[in-house]
């Protein structure tokens, strides 16, 4: 191909997938490639909380946890400490009980926070306790008043334990 | 057609070429340094919880995302320098959008934007000006991909603007509302104060501001291309980046859109003239001053013997059109060729545009 076919192409080429990454950027929960700035003004409170066998031995009881850590029993009866920050380290997505800003919009961020969830969850085998963790959150959009949304990861396969504290 | 091929032949000088390639590899290491202080402090990534937009087996172990680190960093390094500049643009580009694709937590549109124009840039002439060592090659190059680089500047502000104007709460103020009443007391922790902070703050003014915004950002992505209206939009651009400098945080993005600015500064060197009475102190204060922030080499800085005809004026400024402008004309002249001195172009212009004083068609 000669050289000036050549540039056609590429510059073709190179505009057409900038265009297509803007164009579908809506298509992802943080509409990356899109260059979309300041898309919103959001904030999130979140609390982490878990699930555990309800005492009557049927469904799950939801526990709440102070801070990113908890601790369980595993399926020796062996007491152990869990901390969600061992496997979350990005400080937005580690913020429990005060409010935090959504930089990338609500919709980003609770897609990140359920996959953060199905991480720990599946994360932590030594808690032989926990049927599910879960986020209670409080998504404030652009100012409106908050509406709740809760978040629970995939249900965790365990073997049975005694219960313990929180 | 002709369009197009013209687009094709189109050919310039690459001094200014040169400096955009210093700046963009310095933020190339900025960028990969901050990368790099991240895993000494929190860790590689791949250990902990991530999002890669890649299959998670393309994710790099920890000693490869090392040498990807390193190797990013000895790039930038000489794209600053201008040593395989082209190549090492190419790379830093390459290897910093796969460091992205590997973690979308790490995804930031300023970073994304970096890698495009490090890409572009590395089609352009850029290795042939302000190298370590000296180039030997032809300083005209073709201009295609700066053409390409001028239309992704473009193209950011469309998309941006675009996704404002289709969404109610950001057309109707109600995100810069919100955005003032949680980040108000950081403005003013900035210097900016408080009685503006809460008159910016009201819903009608943030309605305003909102439109403002969208509107700015779709002059600049048009007005950029005139001949006309580019140096209006290139100081109303400054303005708006500056703005957004102070009241958020926007890591390397406004640096980086000011150094894109530099793809439209019309590609030629020395093209105007800057004469100073070499026999006055100031003159030579101001022709040392102008040589030091004459980044784009728009002046070729000559001193004059003064006679009968010339006496009066420390410095004289021949435009590229052959006319003469001194006084406080040549002063907005040097501000709107400098970068450090263009925040001044329009109040200066301003003021120049109240007199006649200072230009000239007499011979020097």
């Amino acid at each position: 191909m000669p050289v000036f076919g050549r540039r056609v192409a590429f510059a073709a080429l190179y505009l057409a997938g900038q265009l297509a990454l803007i164009l579908t950027a809506g298509d992802r929960s943080d509409n990356a490639f899109g260059f979309r700035m300041f898309s919103e003004s959001s904030t999130l409170n979140v609390r982490l909380v878990r699930y555990i066998e309800a005492p009557s031995g049927h469904g799950t009881v939801a526990v709440p946890i102070e801070g990113t850590t908890w601790t369980a029993h595993d399926a020796a009866g062996v007491l152990h400490r869990f901390d969600w920050r061992d496997r979350v380290r990005e400080p937005g997505l580690s913020l429990f009980g005060g409010t935090m800003h959504a930089s990338y919009g609500a919709n980003a961020q609770l897609a990140r926070f359920q996959a953060a969830l199905d991480d720990v969850a599946s994360h932590t085998p030594f808690d032989a306790e926990t049927r599910q963790l879960g986020l209670e959150i409080d998504v404030r959009k652009n100012g409106r008043e908050p509406t709740h949304v809760s978040l629970t990861s995939r249900p965790r396969k365990v073997e049975s334990a005694g219960s313990a504290a929180p | 057609m002709s369009l197009l091929r013209r687009w094709q032949n189109e050919t310039g000088d690459a001094h200014v070429l040169g400096v955009v390639r210093i700046a963009i590899g310095g933020m190339l290491l900025l960028q990969t340094l901050t990368a790099a202080n991240a895993l000494l402090e929190q860790g590689y990534f791949g250990d902990v919880f991530h999002m890669p937009f890649l299959p998670e087996a393309w994710v790099p172990s920890r000693s490869i995302y090392v040498a990807v680190l390193a190797a990013r960093v000895l790039l930038a390094v000489l794209v600053m320098l201008g040593h395989w500049a082209v190549p090492a643009a190419l790379a830093s580009a390459l290897l910093g959008i796969y460091a992205l694709l590997c973690d979308r937590l790490g995804y930031h549109h300023n970073r994304y934007a970096l890698f495009c124009f490090a890409f572009l840039l590395a089609f352009t002439p850029c290795d042939r000006t302000l190298c370590i060592p000296r180039s030997n090659e032809e300083r005209r190059g073709p201009r295609w991909a700066v053409r390409l680089a001028q239309i992704q500047v473009s193209l950011i502000y469309l998309a941006s603007a675009g996704s404002k104007l289709l969404d109610d709460d950001w057309r109707g103020g109600r995100v810069i509302l919100d955005r003032f009443a949680r980040y108000g007391g950081e403005a003013i922790a900035r210097g900016i104060p408080p009685r503006v902070v809460e008159a910016f703050s009201q819903p009608i003014v943030t309605s305003a501001l909102a439109k403002l915004a969208i509107s700015t950002e779709l002059f600049l992505a048009l007005a950029l291309f005139s001949r006309r209206l580019r140096i209006v939009a290139l100081w109303w651009g400054l303005m708006f980046h500056l703005t957004i400098e102070v009241t958020s945080k926007v890591e390397l993005f406004t640096w980086l859109t000011l150094t894109t600015y530099a793809f439209f500064v019309t590609p030629d060197a020395r093209a105007r003239k800057f004469f100073f009475d070499p026999s006055r102190p100031r003159a030579r204060w101001l022709a040392r001053t102008v040589a030091g922030l004459d980044w784009f080499a728009r002046f070729e800085i000559r001193p004059w013997a003064p006679d009968h005809l010339r006496k009066g004026h420390v410095i004289v400024i021949m435009r590229r059109d052959g006319s003469r402008a001194t006084g406080l004309r040549a002063l907005t002249m040097i501000a709107r060729c400098t970068p450090l001195l263009f925040p001044l172009w329009a109040p200066l212009a301003l003021l120049a545009s109240f007199t006649r004083r200072g230009e000239t068609r007499a011979g020097l």
